[in-house]
């Protein structure tokens, strides 16, 4: 090494010189130029990568659900006719859930025989109203099958009523005897 | 060099994964810590301070905006180095001071004998001077030489010139130097 190198080695520091005064407020101004902090890579690109291809997995299989599964069905419920319609379903459904849960309740019963046969009936009016939905899938928007649909919900709220009002007065007649019986 | 795929850890590396992340506050202390020295860098080859200064906090937003592309093989100093002397040397450029120029010889004076360097009384602000009179060639080998400590293959990969070139511009420039230092003393 010859001299000047070792004295410029040895004196460094004295060789430099401090930048213009204001320099830190000039980068400072310079610095808020660049975008705002990059958002935090929270998930690793392989991550990232699995992610869409989950979405993608999820929404192939909605639209298959949607648009395959759909056609395969048997018929077209009234529910899928138009919303109207829709509240329509759920309003009867509803109602047949109710008296379905009433009739079911064992007590009301003397036998139980006699409550799967008429557990059975109310099936068949079931079978009825899927005939009626593949009815509205080769005759879409049919007037005379939506309304036959109304009628069969109708209907069948009716019979379960009906039903009710029956067994209520069997079963108050059987209390009246057992009462009876145990005065004598 | 014995293990050049060893990644170098670097002594502020939490400030550089700051940096990474893109967050303000390490960006400023990673400035703080190495303004300095590149503004001396960037001065030694542009002469002017307000340029270098302006060169030198360019390449700071630049290496921020790259920090991706460091993959930690060197110190984070001497990625940023490299990015403030290509600035600089752009900057050179655009004055249209042809590197070429290297290979010519400067006729300011004839150097009829070698100038002994143990004759000459060195001081620093005689050095500095002298360094600004040499011309823009003389002075890149030079301070690229004796101030950021490349050899003359790192050099010769900078300026685009053989490194035969180089050491033999070096040889040139330093006499050249010694020359104005002692017409200064």
């Amino acid at each position: 090494m010859s001299d000047l190198e070792k004295y410029i080695q040895k004196n460094k520091e004295a060789f430099e010189n401090e930048p213009p005064s204001g320099h830190f407020d000039r980068f400072s101004a310079k610095l808020n130029r660049l975008p705002t902090t990059k958002k935090i890579s929270l998930f690793p690109r392989l991550m990232k990568v699995a992610a869409v291809a989950v979405l993608v997995i999820l929404s192939s299989l909605w639209t298959y659900e949607k648009v395959f599964q759909h056609n395969n069905q048997d018929g077209i419920a009234l529910s899928d006719v138009s919303p109207e319609y829709k509240e329509v379903e759920q309003y009867y459904q509803q109602q047949i859930n109710v008296k379905y849960g009433e009739i079911n309740s064992a007590h009301l019963f003397t036998d139980s025989i006699q409550k799967r046969m008429v557990l059975n009936e109310l099936s068949e009016m079931d079978s009825i109203y899927n005939c009626m939905k593949k009815d509205l899938k080769t005759n879409p928007n049919d007037e005379r099958v939506i309304n036959a649909m109304i009628d069969h919900y109708r209907l069948k709220v009716e019979v379960m009523n009906n039903l009710l009002e029956q067994l209520q007065k069997i079963q108050t007649n059987q209390k009246h005897i057992s009462h009876e019986n145990n005065e004598i | 060099m014995s293990h050049p795929e060893q990644s170098y850890i670097n002594l502020n590396q939490e400030i550089i994964d700051g940096c990474r992340q893109g967050d303000k506050g390490s960006q400023f202390q990673l400035y703080e810590l190495y303004y300095r020295s590149m503004y001396n860098t960037s001065l030694r080859i542009i002469k002017d301070t307000a340029e270098a200064e302006d060169i030198m906090q360019e390449a700071f937003l630049t290496a921020f905006e790259k920090i991706n592309t460091y993959e930690g093989k060197v110190s984070f100093g001497s990625w940023l180095k490299r990015i403030v002397i290509n600035k600089s040397l752009d900057a050179i450029r655009k004055r249209k001071i042809k590197l070429s120029e290297l290979n010519e010889t400067t006729n300011d004076f004839t150097l009829e004998k070698e100038t002994d360097e143990s004759e000459i009384q060195f001081k620093v602000e005689n050095i500095k001077r002298a360094m600004e009179k040499l011309p823009d060639g003389y002075r890149m080998v030079l301070s690229l030489y004796l101030f950021e400590g490349y050899d003359h293959e790192e050099i010769a990969g900078i300026l685009g010139i053989s490194s035969s070139t180089s050491r033999s511009q070096f040889t040139r420039a330093k006499q050249h130097l010694l020359k104005y230092i002692k017409l200064d003393n």
